[in-house]
């Protein structure tokens, strides 16, 4: 695992035009980065504009501001020539594994294809072996290659699509919610071949996911996306035990768990704004639990708070160590 | 890391086949589709053989004039003594390859445009647009009138009136299956693996864009016989003495005591048209399973 | 327990299929006691939707139930009840598709409302901004003049929830309510439920394949396999102490809070069994690690030793079955 970044995101804003309305800044600045061999997990519920980030940083979606670099490289949103070769090996696997198959097309002409142009050679002369062993290493069995989509399960037709990504001998693959139209041991089996590849093949995977259960699960560092914007950075396992950012605490709080004590998760107050006309000042203060006149007026920067995690809340200000919200809320009152 | 096996049990094939995929068995157990292709295919084998089966000489005028259908005229005579079995079956090989024609080069005219529109956009589009309008904004056998009527009423000007008023529809539909099946999921993917937009369509978007067009062919051809039989009605189309099927019905209701001059004719547009529906019905199940009427069948 | 306010016993549910009339539901016992939650569990397929659509007389054309239905004592198997919509009320799970995109709000909310209880436009009208206020859906007079597009899917399904709450059903039976919704948004609709079920003394039968969100409401529980019961009890009994071992193998594939990156999320081998072709004797034994010989051979009843009760022969040897 080099120390590097394969991909680095500065900045990023994608916005919106709508006819006769106000345009929307579905993505307002976003910066992370991933390493290879390593998986991030980005979170957030709907509208909070994790699928546009995922587009936009592969080149599907224009750029209204700043940089996205694969492997030193600028990438350029993608016009009607073909992309830079180089940058093929930034892939991407879609949500729906019913529409992101060709579904007139055998698998195998599918495959073939896919590892003809990144090889550049003609399709012709892709082997049948290099296709069995793509198709084996997702799992699937050689004669998967003769069958058209349509013959294959949820779970079945993503793990050809990730075969696909694969063929252009990636390093990194942005995921846009690979397992939310899974059933439940679909999306157990998906998620593991995840990790493993990404051991094996020393992949950097940035996988987007609104369920923060299961992400939690595969990824080595979590960010959480609200609104357009990350709140908070936080590696996996101090995720559960210390959220540093309000937003963060009430995703936790609201996941239900299945211990059979019958206990209500907790709410949120209030709907997701209109993002065409987020709040001022802090673009959680509305539904946070702990909001003080500052959250009202300024908008938080992203703290460092140590550990390698970053929290945009006021509550951190000065933090040398992650604080939980709670306390940190009780603390400043006393003061006052 | 567990495998799955790709071999799922039969039910369930047949149930994901049913919601994703086209469905190949389906079409033939329609009832109509078979029928529609047993007519079709009997026109075809007439309009190929009609010189052999034709009891008369279509055009020769030796004949009773306006004579009953009787053993020896099956389908009576005209009122210019030829037999009417006769010319209704040359007249097959009159109507079905100009409809042939007809749809071929409204098809490939309106698809070339609408591939055009889809993947250039911008003015391009645009302008193509606005002609698909502009010509759509009037009824079809009204506009196809005023252009044989000022070229001169011949089967060549009714074809190309024909044609002129035909190309939008084809225009449309291609143009809003590129531009959707471009945004496709898995066009997009193609294009990240390094493919340019040119590559893309022709290898991802293009083959979708045949089973519709097929469909549409299908059923604009009934479209393009009845109207051509309307313009020689019109006494646009086709001129004496050939015998289109549209003038002899034209002919017909000058006499209508004589039943049999307008009826037979008539008959044949009516069965042609109604078997390429048919067929048009059936291929677009093949191709477009989700269509109500495919899942009929099932619970 | 007080007399169950809905109960099932042994109904079945075939569907005609290529090869003739499949049973895709076989002998369901149920009882919802009034002003209680019940949860059905189950993986798509097990028929647990199918169950309650027979109670509503909503089952695909050709579908036929039998055995016995009783709402309050009363028969209703297989009929189109004139209970459907007003003692007995369903939500389902998709609120983008569960509200008619040209209607009004207030038009959907009264509509049956009126038809059902004979009441004036006016009396619906004031009824429906009720209980959109008894939803959380604020000012509600402008929402009964909102179409439904207006609003989010999380708002859209508390719309839902309170047509289904208009003639004040007994019975609120509600099909994967959340599944569609975040995470922040189910939180606040299953809150809503329980609210519901306190204040009116409303029973609801809360069907989902989610474990976490039975968990959090459901006081009695069924779980569902390939048309079957398979374990039934007090929710908290079956998920601190699941019997049969599809239950067990459920709980264990659920990611675990906390456990950190990269670890192995368990999962059941095999696909779910489906119920118009399932294995023979026990339907789950070919993907069940703790199969014997025995249960190729015999479809396991239900066996208990008290209220807690599971369709196993090897953990529930000893039992005596459900009578």
């Amino acid at each position: 695992m080099s120390d590097a970044p394969a991909l680095e995101v500065l900045d990023l804003e994608v916005v919106y035009e709508r006819r006769g309305r106000d345009p929307v800044r579905a993505v307002a600045g976003v910066s992370l980065s991933v390493k290879r061999g390593q998986i991030l997990g980005l979170v957030g519920e709907s509208g909070c504009g994790k699928s546009t980030l995922a587009r936009a940083v592969v080149g599907l979606e224009q750029r209204a501001a700043g940089h996205v670099r694969f492997e030193g490289e600028e990438v350029a949103p993608l016009t009607r020539r073909a992309r830079p070769a180089q940058q093929t090996r930034l892939q991407m696997v879609f949500q729906n594994p019913y529409s992101s198959l060709n579904p007139r097309r055998r698998i195998g002409a599918q495959l073939r294809e896919a590892l003809a142009m990144a090889v550049g050679a003609d399709g012709r002369r892709v082997s049948d072996a290099r296709v069995t062993e793509l198709l084996e290493r997702v799992g699937m069995p050689a004669n998967a290659a003769e069958r058209y989509p349509h013959q294959f399960s949820g779970g079945q037709r993503q793990r050809i699509a990730i075969a696909r990504a694969l063929a252009a001998d990636p390093s990194v693959i942005v995921l846009d919610e690979p397992l939310s139209s899974l059933d439940a041991s679909a999306q157990a089996q998906i998620a593991n071949l995840l990790v493993a590849l990404s051991r094996e093949l020393d992949l950097a995977l940035v996988l987007i996911s609104h369920d923060l259960a299961i992400v939690q699960h595969i990824v080595d560092e979590v960010a959480v996306m609200y609104l357009g914007k990350l709140v908070e950075t936080v590696p996996s396992g101090e995720l559960w035990g210390l959220p540093a950012h309000p937003y963060t605490e009430a995703l936790i709080g609201s996941i239900p768990r299945a211990d059979g004590e019958r206990r209500l998760p907790v709410a949120l107050e209030g709907e997701v704004p209109d993002p065409s006309a987020p709040p001022s000042g802090c673009r959680f203060h509305p539904r946070c639990p702990y909001a003080m006149d500052r959250c009202r007026v300024e908008e938080p920067p992203a703290f460092d708070v140590g550990r390698g995690r970053m929290a945009a809340c006021w509550l951190q200000d000065g933090a040398t160590e992650p604080r939980r919200p709670a306390e940190a809320a009780a603390a400043l009152a006393q003061r006052v | 890391m567990s495998a799955q096996p790709a071999v799922l049990p039969p039910s369930r094939l047949a149930r994901l086949r049913r919601r994703a995929g086209t469905s190949t068995g389906s079409a033939w157990r329609r009832p109509t589709m078979v029928i529609g292709l047993a007519i079709a295919g009997l026109w075809i084998l007439i309009a190929i053989g009609a010189p052999l089966i034709e009891p008369h000489d279509p055009l020769a005028q030796d004949f009773a004039i306006t004579e009953a259908p009787s053993s020896a005229h099956l389908f009576g005579t005209d009122e210019l003594g030829r037999d009417i079995l006769s010319r209704v079956l040359e007249g097959a090989r009159h109507s079905l390859p100009l409809a042939l024609l007809l749809v071929a080069l409204s098809g490939t005219i309106g698809t070339v445009l609408g591939v055009v529109a889809g993947y250039v956009g911008g003015w391009v589009d645009g302008v193509i647009m606005r002609l698909a309008d502009l010509v759509s904004a009037f009824p079809a056998i009204v506009l196809a009138m005023v252009v044989t009527a000022s070229l001169g009423p011949s089967t060549r000007n009714a074809v190309l009136a024909l044609v002129i008023v035909s190309w939008p529809i084809y225009a449309r539909v291609v143009r809003s299956l590129v531009l959707s099946i471009g945004q496709a999921e898995y066009v997009q993917a193609f294009r990240l693996h390094g493919a340019s937009a040119g590559r893309a369509m022709r290898k991802e978007v293009l083959p979708n864009v045949v089973g519709p067009i097929i469909v549409l062919v299908a059923i604009y051809l009934a479209d393009g016989l009845l109207l051509l039989a309307s313009l020689s009605f019109l006494g646009l189309g086709a001129q004496p003495p050939t015998p289109e099927w549209g003038s002899m019905v034209s002919v017909g209701t000058q006499y209508f005591q004589n039943w049999w001059m307008a009826t037979f004719p008539g008959l044949a547009i009516f069965t042609a048209v109604l078997a390429f529906n048919f067929i048009g019905d059936g291929l677009r199940d093949v191709f477009d399973p989700q269509s109500s009427s495919a899942r009929g069948e099932d619970a | 327990m007080a007399a169950p306010l809905l109960e099932l016993e042994n109904l079945s549910i075939t569907l005609p299929s290529g090869s003739g009339p499949r049973t895709v539901v076989h002998s369901v016992d149920l009882a919802v006691a009034p002003g209680q939650i019940y949860g059905i569990a189950g993986e798509s397929g097990s028929g647990k939707t199918l169950t309650m659509l027979s109670l509503l007389g909503l089952l695909p054309r050709g579908g036929v139930a039998s055995g016995s239905a009783r709402f309050d004592g009363r028969e209703i198997a297989g009929s189109r009840s004139a209970l459907r919509g007003r003692d007995i009320s369903m939500v389902f799970q998709d609120p983008m598709t569960a509200l008619h995109p040209m209607l009004t709000v207030g038009r959907q909310m009264t509509e049956h409302a009126r038809r059902h209880l004979k009441l004036s436009k006016r009396e619906a009208q004031e009824r429906a901004v009720a209980m959109l206020a008894d939803v959380r859906i604020p000012d509600g007079e402008a929402a009964l003049r909102a179409y439904p597009h207006e609003f989010s899917g999380g708002m859209r399904q508390r719309i839902a929830i309170a047509i289904a709450l208009m003639c004040e059903p007994r019975v609120l039976i509600a099909d994967e309510p959340t599944t569609a919704l975040d995470v922040t948004v189910q939180a606040g609709i299953l809150r809503l439920l329980d609210r519901l079920r306190r204040e009116k003394g409303m029973s609801v039968v809360l069907i989902t394949h989610d474990l976490g969100v039975m968990s959090s409401i459901a006081e009695r529980m069924s779980v569902m396999y390939a048309g079957r019961v398979i374990e039934t009890g007090d929710a908290g009994d079956v998920l601190k102490a699941p019997a049969h071992p599809y239950t067990r193998a459920l709980l264990s594939a659920l990611p675990h809070p906390g456990a950190g990156a990269q670890t192995e999320l368990l999962s059941i081998p095999g696909v779910p069994a489906s119920p118009l072709d399932p294995p023979p004797g026990c339907a789950f034994h070919p993907r069940c690690p703790l199969a014997i010989e025995e249960c190729r051979m015999v479809v396991p009843p239900l066996l208990t030793d008290g209220d807690h009760a599971a369709a196993c022969l090897v953990t529930m040897g000893e039992k005596e079955v459900v009578a």
